[in-house]
């Protein structure tokens, strides 16, 4: 038997307000701040549709090669629960904004391709918190009208690594869109699994259960191995599987039934009556086509052109608002290769550090360059950045103020460079004439009594030009 | 001075305007018949007396300004129009503590071209019906014979019109709910194109049907009203920008001009003696005045009754999904359990005719039966389009009945529902191709209750049918006033 994967994705588009109505996006608000007569469905009030999201969704289906649809249709998907405001969801069910598309993974031996069946829009609901000490449930509003993407997969993949690897890939691919910020923590970018097993070679489908609601690339993999298993014992047993809704528990890493088919949904679909189709045109269709940043791999290929190392150009690419910044960087500070060492060796385990978004790092990227000009001038060493990074990061202050009011500036002027060299050179006479017969090792000593009086904040260059002219110096008798 | 109420909207804006009396003296003159006439008709489930005066109070303050035609003119609006602030119940239980956070367009509308709303008026649970029978809080009177139904489902609307508490009011016809009431009850009433109006703020029965019209007792005072309300909505995607006309000063047409279409199918319906020969003589009289009559047909309006009672069902059971007991509104006692909760909530604050409707919606939106009924519907809808846009070729308007019966006692129909559904067959055809059409009064039966008229326009040419009802109304007979109220 083999296993046969697809996968539902949802992925929340990156806009400032919910779908059908301007309240905002925002995660962490108190409960209930973020909504209005229509996203908490009081009697009378309409959806109006958010284009921006009809845009982003657009967007991820170019680049992943689906055909934009210019009618689509929303329907409402109905059923009961607490966090549905409507009692219904609005989602695309015939047409879809996107139909088709597929996106490459690398398997053993070569390239696959998973195929897009259709990528459509719908809105989230909200969420509901289990007070169990009170035994009451209550419900929060904020995320309900959330605009989702929903990206599903035709049953193309066939073990739990090439599903965590489309998805991976998937994801890199829909943060560096802007499509979505993709925070799995926060569940923007969460999937449904469908897995099934069939003899090898057979093109018949097996009964398939449907995992829902995972929100980590861990659990994908755990739950797809744990599931293949579990199917796998029941065809050896000769025990039917059963059509069911399952639940993954990452605690005992196994699945669960959350219902049968018997006790699955009826959702009545039908066409939504308050939004008329959605109608995007052949023009706009290519303007969306001409916001395309390209592929990863072709921005990959371009950093690297840059003079970055692979490392490098993974972490821009990887790091959410990473590349972002480091084009705002590099548009200040026009050496690429520095910049992005900056902010491999400083900016983003900085930001890791104090758990921020690299968007929301208080050192701007005018900051950074600014930073890059200095050491580039010679004003301000690789020591002292290493010593002020911190304070800099945390501040957000001019660099060059902050080194010189905790005196990193590094001594550049001549004069003061030449009088310390004489000063050394005249405090050890023995070591001066070993250079003089030709010892010339011994010259790092002399830099180093330089830099240490002037508590190292001479510039190195400087200071060896100022000891060679010192010690060439006729002798004085 | 003493009788403000009797004016009409045009006459009340006239004598404002001249300073013959102020905007406080002509909300309490409306207030005052409201108070009087209550008891027996019952058309207002809440009257907004302290408000009304305040604002009247204001309008008189703020004096004349062109861009407020309607400056404190006293109107009622139907119960499904939010009102901030004010109890918006449409009728139901479920919404009996409901007081919405945000307003109506229309209603906003309304208020800002100067509109002084003096009650909401009474209609069937969410506009579901045809007799006002079906408000959970009330009866509502038809003030020619007090014994009878107003019609409905904006009963309240019509008979707050004809028992002189408004000169105008604001309803809803979702499938007749402001031509019927208005014919039964003796006034006029505008059903505007789908999407003329906006619906944002309206409790929604069938959004693909619902649309909000006034009424009135002179097609003047409807133009005045569709002036201030008509127009797009950036809160409703479903509101049309097609350009507006001046509604509000729409000339009589010539009728000598004027051809009108009769379709075949609805006047040979089984007619009531006593409308019948109303109708009868409405047709001489609009040939006598130089109308040209010609018959046209509607062949598939046969299933119009079929097409709307599951199309509007449809909406209409996810529509009213939302009053769950969750979020406001009613919720059950007892039980907390999730699916009792939703049982007990929507069960006892939902009235069996509202039940029906959600049973028959959600039935024929079900996984094997889609296809058979809704997708099916869905198509014959566009036929009878196709039909209706035939049968105006050649003619200016289509004329027909309103209703094949006279307002009806109450309870006449309480254990034969489908017989009421039957009885929207006249009606029904506008909603279902989302046309606009008039209802106008066509005198009384000898037993003293009106008969209506219906004209049945193009898309978007209300100013046509204002212009037809405009020269219409000077031929027909006038219902008069009601019988003493007070």
């Amino acid at each position: 038997m083999e296993p046969v994967i697809g996968l539902e994705i949802h992925a929340q588009l990156k806009t400032r307000t919910k779908l059908f109505c301007s309240c905002p996006t925002e995660p962490g608000a108190e409960p209930n701040t973020l909504i209005c007569e229509v996203c908490t469905g009081q009697p009378g009030a309409l959806p109006r549709m958010n284009g921006r999201a009809l845009e982003l969704a657009a967007k991820a289906g170019l680049a992943l090669g689906c055909r934009v649809n210019n009618r689509s249709l929303f329907s409402r998907k109905n059923y009961f629960y607490p966090d549905l405001p409507n009692g219904f969801q609005t989602s695309q069910l015939d047409p879809p904004i996107c139909s088709g598309g597929g996106l490459d993974i690398e398997v053993p031996g070569g390239v696959k391709t998973v195929r897009l069946n259709r990528i459509h829009l719908e809105d989230d609901a909200g969420k509901c918190v289990h007070d169990e000490r009170r035994g009451r449930t209550l419900v929060d509003l904020n995320r309900a009208g959330t605009p989702l993407v929903e990206i599903v997969t035709e049953p193309d993949l066939s073990s739990a690594g090439e599903a965590v690897d489309f998805l991976k890939k998937l994801h890199a691919l829909l943060v560096f869109l802007e499509v979505t910020e993709g925070r799995l923590e926060e569940g923007e970018f969460r999937c449904d699994v469908n897995v099934s097993l069939k003899p090898v070679g057979a093109r018949e489908l097996g009964v398939r259960g449907e995992i829902k609601n995972l929100n980590s690339f861990r659990h994908v993999g755990k739950a797809v191995e744990y599931e293949v298993m579990r199917q796998t014992a029941l065809y050896e047993k000769n025990e039917p599987v059963l059509q069911e809704t399952l639940h993954f528990d990452p605690v005992r890493l196994e699945t669960r039934t959350l219902r049968t088919k018997e006790e699955a949904h009826d959702y009545r679909y039908f066409p939504q009556p308050d939004l008329p189709p959605v109608w995007v045109g052949p023009e706009i269709v290519e303007a969306i086509r001409l916001t395309l940043p390209g592929t990863v791999e072709e921005t990959r290929d371009r950093l690297t052109g840059l003079g970055l190392r692979d490392e490098q150009a993974a972490l821009l690419l990887d790091r959410r608002g990473a590349l972002e910044y480091f084009e705002k960087t590099t548009a200040l500070f026009p050496d690429p290769g520095k910049a992005a060492s900056l902010m491999e060796e400083f900016l983003l385990p900085a930001c890791l550090k104090e758990d921020l978004a690299v968007a929301d790092s208080p050192l701007a990227p005018e900051g950074l360059a600014r930073l890059g000009e200095l050491l580039d001038k010679g004003v301000l060493g690789r020591r002292a950045v290493q010593e002020m990074f911190g304070e800099l990061f945390a501040s957000g202050r001019d660099p060059e103020e902050l080194a010189r009011e905790k005196n990193l500036l590094l001594v550049t002027d001549r004069g003061a460079l030449s009088a310390m060299a004489v000063e050394v050179v005249a405090a050890h006479p023995e070591e001066v004439a070993k250079y003089r017969s030709g010892q010339e090792k011994i010259m790092g000593f002399l830099v180093g009594q330089v830099m240490r009086k002037s508590r190292g904040a001479a510039d190195p260059k400087g200071v060896a030009r100022a000891l060679l002219e010192a010690v060439g110096r006729p002798e004085e008798n | 001075m003493s009788e403000l109420f009797r004016l009409t909207l045009a006459e009340a804006a006239a004598g404002l305007a001249a300073k013959k009396f102020t905007s406080v003296e002509l909300t309490a003159s409306s207030l005052a018949r409201i108070k009087a006439t209550e008891p027996r008709v019952g058309a207002c489930l809440a009257v907004l007396e302290e408000r009304a005066m305040g604002e009247a109070a204001a309008a008189d303050k703020s004096g004349p300004d062109p861009a407020r035609p309607l400056r404190g003119l006293p109107v009622t609006v139907k119960d499904v129009f939010c009102l901030k602030g004010a109890p918006t119940t449409a009728g139901s239980r479920i919404l009996e503590n409901y007081r919405p956070v945000f307003e109506a367009t229309v209603v906003a509308r309304l208020r800002e071209a100067g509109a002084v709303v003096v009650a909401k008026t009474n209609c069937d649970e969410f506009a579901m019906g045809s007799s006002t029978e079906f408000s959970a809080f009330k009866t509502t009177r038809n003030p020619r014979d007090l014994s009878r139904v107003p019609g409905g489902s904006s009963g309240g609307a019509a008979a707050s019109v004809v028992s002189l508490q408004a000169a105008a009011a604001l309803g809803t016809d979702t499938g007749g709910s402001i031509r019927q009431p208005a014919a039964l009850c003796g006034c006029l009433g505008l059903k505007p194109t789908y999407g003329r109006v906006s619906r944002y703020g309206i409790v929604a029965y069938g959004s693909s049907f619902d649309q909000a019209g006034p009424l009135a007792r002179s097609s003047a005072d409807l133009g005045l009203i569709l002036s201030a309300v008509a127009g797009p909505d950036g809160l409703d995607s479903t509101a049309s920008d097609h350009p507006l006309d001046d509604y509000a000063n729409a000339v009589p047409a010539d009728l000598k001009k004027l051809t009108l279409g009769l379709p075949e199918e609805l006047w040979s319906a089984d007619f009531d003696g006593g409308v019948a020969r109303r109708l009868d003589e409405a047709r001489k009289l609009l040939t006598g005045a130089g109308v040209r009559l010609r018959p046209v047909s509607l062949p598939n309006l046969r299933f119009s009754v079929a097409v709307y009672y599951i199309l509007a069902a449809a909406e209409a059971s996810t529509n009213l999904a939302r009053y769950d007991g969750v979020r406001y509104g009613y919720r059950a006692g007892g039980d907390p359990e999730l699916l009792s909760l939703y049982r007990n909530s929507r069960t006892q604050a939902m009235g069996e005719e509202v039940r029906r409707r959600i049973m028959l919606g959600t039935f024929v939106l079900s996984s094997g039966y889609y296809d058979a009924y809704f997708r099916k519907a869905a198509q014959v809808r566009r036929l009878i389009a196709e039909d209706y846009r035939r049968a105006l070729e050649g003619c200016d308007f289509l004329l027909a009945p309103v209703s094949s019966i006279p307002a009806w006692p109450f309870g006449a129909f309480a254990a034969d529902p489908l017989t009421v559904y039957q009885l929207d067959m006249m009606t029904l055809p506008l909603n279902i191709v989302g046309a606009p059409g008039l209802a106008l009064p066509a005198g009384l039966t000898p037993g003293g209750l009106p008969v209506g008229l219906q004209l049945m326009g193009r898309h978007f040419d209300e100013l046509g049918l204002l212009s037809a009802a405009g020269a219409m109304e000077r031929v027909l007979p006038s219902p008069g006033d009601p019988p003493a109220l007070g």
